[in-house]
């Protein structure tokens, strides 16, 4: 009888295939699986760093971490949905950025989030050094030799803190220069002639500027002491800065022609200065044109030494700059007005803009009284300039007479005044208004000191 | 039949567990920061913010695959942007950074709808009627309301949103020599003492206005709160310590040319709390705690603190710095600034019998005398870049004594004229 085969050289080859097949897949998935198992297990980021540079390094600000536990080294190969944002977050900012883009995140949003943390780093650490050099234990109250020592020490830790920060700002490849974001009305409306690569040029100077004015501040221009207590001002900085902030203003005039300058200069000066809020008076409501306005606006432009003088961001480290264009109210010459306006609208343009008038409309309307007792109390204030000037002229010559000429003046005033606004219901503001004549008074006798 | 089974579900297993690898190395949590610039956001910003909606929309949970991807996130509205977020653990200072710079975005595009049209009309803007431009600001606030408002509600239950800028950063330095945990506690009192009183203030404002009067009783009663909670926490002497600090007298630890101990420092913040505001006698003799503190320093270092004190010692200390002499050149720049003080001040009162000069007299002979103690720094420091920085400096002290005065009110009596 035939027995069944038990000698594996009888097995059929194919069933030997099967088997090397089913081992090598099965040693395959070993490898895969330690593999896997080797991934899974490296932490998601380092916290150490390799570079000992003597720059402290920038890490993610503490308040702002996720958790304060250690990122998982081992075990888990995916984490729980709440861990993802711990598994992207590192301590090293730049490591931040990198997971961050590389889970896809815009570059925009790494940004977003990536450079207010290294803010937050920068303020963080400098309130560590405070707090370690000069604030705690007796350090606090350190005066004289030792104070200066711990401000020493303070400002070189402090330069450490912001090469490091600006190191990582600048490896983050996030834009330093933005194109000029138009986000407000000002934007739109007075800039939003320009054309785009004019308003990117502008956006680009204003960021030079920010920029360079952080260095100027970092030396302690423009900062109190308190903030800057080791000062490193010098000399010749202060050149470099007023250099630096007459080269903003030609960079600008650089960037159009010189109508679309003109235009902007007006249009600058119109939003900020005469503006769109303070024209309520007669003479805005009197029927003027487009034209008339902006030739209007042309002519107080030119009477100005600097109409955008807030557009130069260097005023605020260098203040005179800012002082360069005139608080007081500079009136275009009164022949170009007329050239303009015509002799009896340059007259009620010159009521409108005196603060006499604007003043008293101010106080009226603030109280919703009628404003034609503004017009009222200005003729009557104007009446009595020709005894204002009559006494200027005789105050050299006698001062007390001068000074009881104004006061029966002033009494006149304040009694027709007062009659005028006989019927007003009384309130804490009435002072205010009743009063309002010995301001006008002061100021038409500071007016005529003045000369013509 | 059992081994070809066996087989399949090997090989099955092999391509998950390759597939899973291959997965893994193509979005590898980077630890090379080189790689940075190699590397490509999968999403683009402008085709984030173009889908991005300020509608709410109800989303559903999100199932992560592995590895997470920034397109698993719902960004189709802020809401669902933000609660997506909020479920990968991202924390909400974060989402705050996040949302505010789409947010502005957002509503400037708005901005830029309803402003455009009128660019090339802005003369006309200024001119009667006026409505177009009541109609446009009341737009433009109605979108700033709207912005704020957004911002507010999307990041409102998060942490400290509203608390965290409450307190004044000085704080920080001044609870410095506190324990941790008694820092914390305290911090807590004074953010809440600090809530309440801007609160009380708000609602004093909306009811009548608040006064002199009403600050000054409300201001004493917070400050009596203050004490008696952090009597509850700190030990006398640290409540000492800390009212030492939170003085307003306490500047005086900045002073770095006169050199005071601990204990001189604290003993003339308690003088000059006390004396404050009681008005002198006399304004040309020495106050009571000007007295106080001569007592406790002797005249010689007395002296010395109020030069360190004097903010144009101060200033001139800072010009003297550069020069390398600082205490030697400060001192004979002052003098030199005294001295031109006084000429302005005598040229304003001429002696008796003679006319005082007009302001115009008056303008060109301050000027005068500015130029030339200009001059005299300069020779002094060697150096018109030194005197520069002097004249920058100085620049409100120089408008303050170099300006024609403010003419006295003509109806007013003045002080020295004959009756």
């Amino acid at each position: 009888m035939p027995t069944a085969p038990t000698s594996s050289s009888t097995k059929p080859p194919a069933s030997r295939w099967a088997r090397w097949i089913l081992g090598g897949s099965c040693l395959l998935n070993g490898v895969l699986a330690v593999m896997v198992l080797i991934r899974g297990s490296r932490p998601p980021h380092r916290l150490e760093e390799s570079d000992s540079s003597v720059t402290p390094k920038p890490e993610l600000p503490a308040s702002t971490r996720t958790s304060q536990a250690q990122p998982p080294t081992t075990g888990a190969v995916v984490p729980s949905r709440f861990q993802i944002w711990s598994t992207l977050e590192s301590t090293n900012l730049l490591l931040y950025a990198e997971n961050l883009r590389k889970a896809g995140c815009p570059e925009k949003t790494v940004c977003d989030i990536v450079v207010p943390a290294l803010m937050r780093w920068e303020a963080d650490r400098f309130s560590e050094v405070a707090i370690a050099h000069s604030d705690a234990g007796s350090n606090f109250w350190a005066t004289g030799r030792r104070r200066r020592e711990i401000n020493a020490v303070m400002h070189q830790e402090r330069e450490k803190i912001r090469i490091a920060r600006k190191q990582v700002r600048n490896s983050l490849l996030c834009p330093d220069t933005e194109p000029f974001e138009q986000e407000n009305e000002q934007d739109f409306l007075v800039f939003g002639f320009l054309r785009p690569d004019q308003l990117q040029g502008i956006g680009q100077l204003l960021a030079k500027a920010a920029e360079r004015i952080e260095n100027w501040q970092e030396k302690g221009w423009g900062v109190s002491a308190r903030s800057a207590p080791e000062r490193a001002r010098r000399p010749s900085d202060l050149l470099q800065i007023q250099a630096e902030a007459r080269a903003f203003d030609t960079d600008v005039a650089r960037l159009m022609s010189p109508a679309e300058l003109e235009e902007l200069k007006a249009r600058y000066y119109y939003f900020e200065r005469s503006s769109f809020r303070q024209t309520n008076s007669p003479f805005d409501s009197s029927g003027i044109s487009p034209a008339e306005r902006r030739s209007l606006t042309l002519l107080q432009v030119q009477a100005e030494k600097n109409p955008m003088a807030t557009l130069n961001p260097y005023w605020t480290i260098w203040d005179q700059l800012q002082e360069s264009s005139s608080d007081e109210n500079s009136s275009p010459p009164v022949d170009n007005l007329i050239a303009l306006l015509g002799p009896q609208r340059t007259a009620e343009y010159l009521r409108a803009t005196d603060p006499t008038y604007y003043d008293l409309r101010e106080l009226l309307s603030a109280r919703k009284l009628p404003l034609e007792l503004a017009d009222a109390g200005y003729a009557l204030v104007q009446q009595s300039l020709s005894t204002v000037n009559q006494l200027r002229v005789e105050a050299e010559q006698d001062p007390p007479s001068v000074r009881q000429g104004m006061k029966e003046l002033r009494q006149g005033l304040l009694e027709q005044w007062g009659a005028m606004l006989a019927g007003i219901p009384e309130d804490a503001r009435t002072a205010e208004l009743k009063l309002w004549t010995d301001q006008a008074l002061r100021r038409a006798w500071e007016q005529t000191g003045k000369g013509p | 039949m059992k081994t070809a089974f066996a087989i399949l579900a090997s090989l099955s297993l092999n391509a998950l567990l390759g597939v899973m690898l291959l997965r893994g190395w193509s979005h590898p949590l980077s630890d090379h920061p080189t790689d940075l610039a190699e590397t490509a956001p999968s999403t683009s910003e402008t085709d984030q913010t173009k889908t991005v909606d300020d509608k709410p929309l109800e989303s559903p949970a999100i199932a992560l695959p592995r590895p997470f991807d920034w397109s698993q996130l719902h960004i189709e509205s802020w809401t669902t942007y933000r609660d997506d977020l909020r479920s990968i653990g991202c924390p909400n200072a974060t989402i705050r950074n996040i949302l505010r710079p789409l947010i502005r975005r957002h509503f400037a595009e708005r901005r830029r709808k309803l402003f455009t049209p009128w660019i090339p009309h802005f003369w006309e803007l200024g001119c009667p009627p006026r409505s177009d431009w009541a109609q446009l600001q009341a737009s433009a606030n109605t979108i700033s309301r709207q912005e704020r408002d957004a911002l507010q509600e999307l990041t409102k239950g998060g942490n400290g949103s509203t608390l965290s800028n409450v307190l004044n950063p000085e704080v920080d330095s001044q609870l410095a020599f506190l324990s941790e945990d008694k820092r914390e506690q305290v911090r807590d009192i004074l953010k809440q003492i600090e809530i309440d009183r801007r609160n009380q203030r708000r609602l004093a404002i909306r009811n009548r206005g608040p006064n002199f009067e009403w600050q000054s009783k409300a201001a004493d009663e917070f400050e009596s709160r203050k004490e008696s909670q952090l009597a509850t926490i700190l030990t006398p002497e640290e409540l000492e310590q800390l009212k030492l600090r939170q003085s307003d007298h306490a500047s005086l630890r900045e002073l770095d040319s006169v050199d005071l101990s601990e204990d001189e420092v604290a003993k003339i913040i308690r003088i000059r709390e006390k004396a404050q505001g009681k008005p002198s006698p006399d304004a040309s003799a020495p106050t009571e705690d000007e007295q106080e503190i001569e007592k406790l320093l002797g005249p010689e270092r007395a002296r010395q603190l109020k030069l360190a004190e004097d903010p144009d010692y101060q200033r001139a200390r800072e010009v003297a710095a550069y020069l390398g002499d600082p205490d030697q050149k400060a001192i004979q720049l002052l003098a030199i600034q005294s001295q031109f003080a006084d000429m302005g001040e005598r040229m304003a009162l001429p002696p008796d019998g003679e006319m005082p000069p007009t302001p115009e007299e008056l303008n060109s002979a301050r000027e005068a005398i500015r130029k030339s103690l200009l001059d005299q720094v300069t020779q002094l420091t060697g150096d018109p870049k030194a005197a520069a920085l002097w004249e920058y400096l100085n620049k409100d002290w120089l408008d303050e004594h170099f300006k024609a005065p403010d003419e006295p009110d003509p109806w007013d009596d003045p002080p020295d004229s004959n009756p």
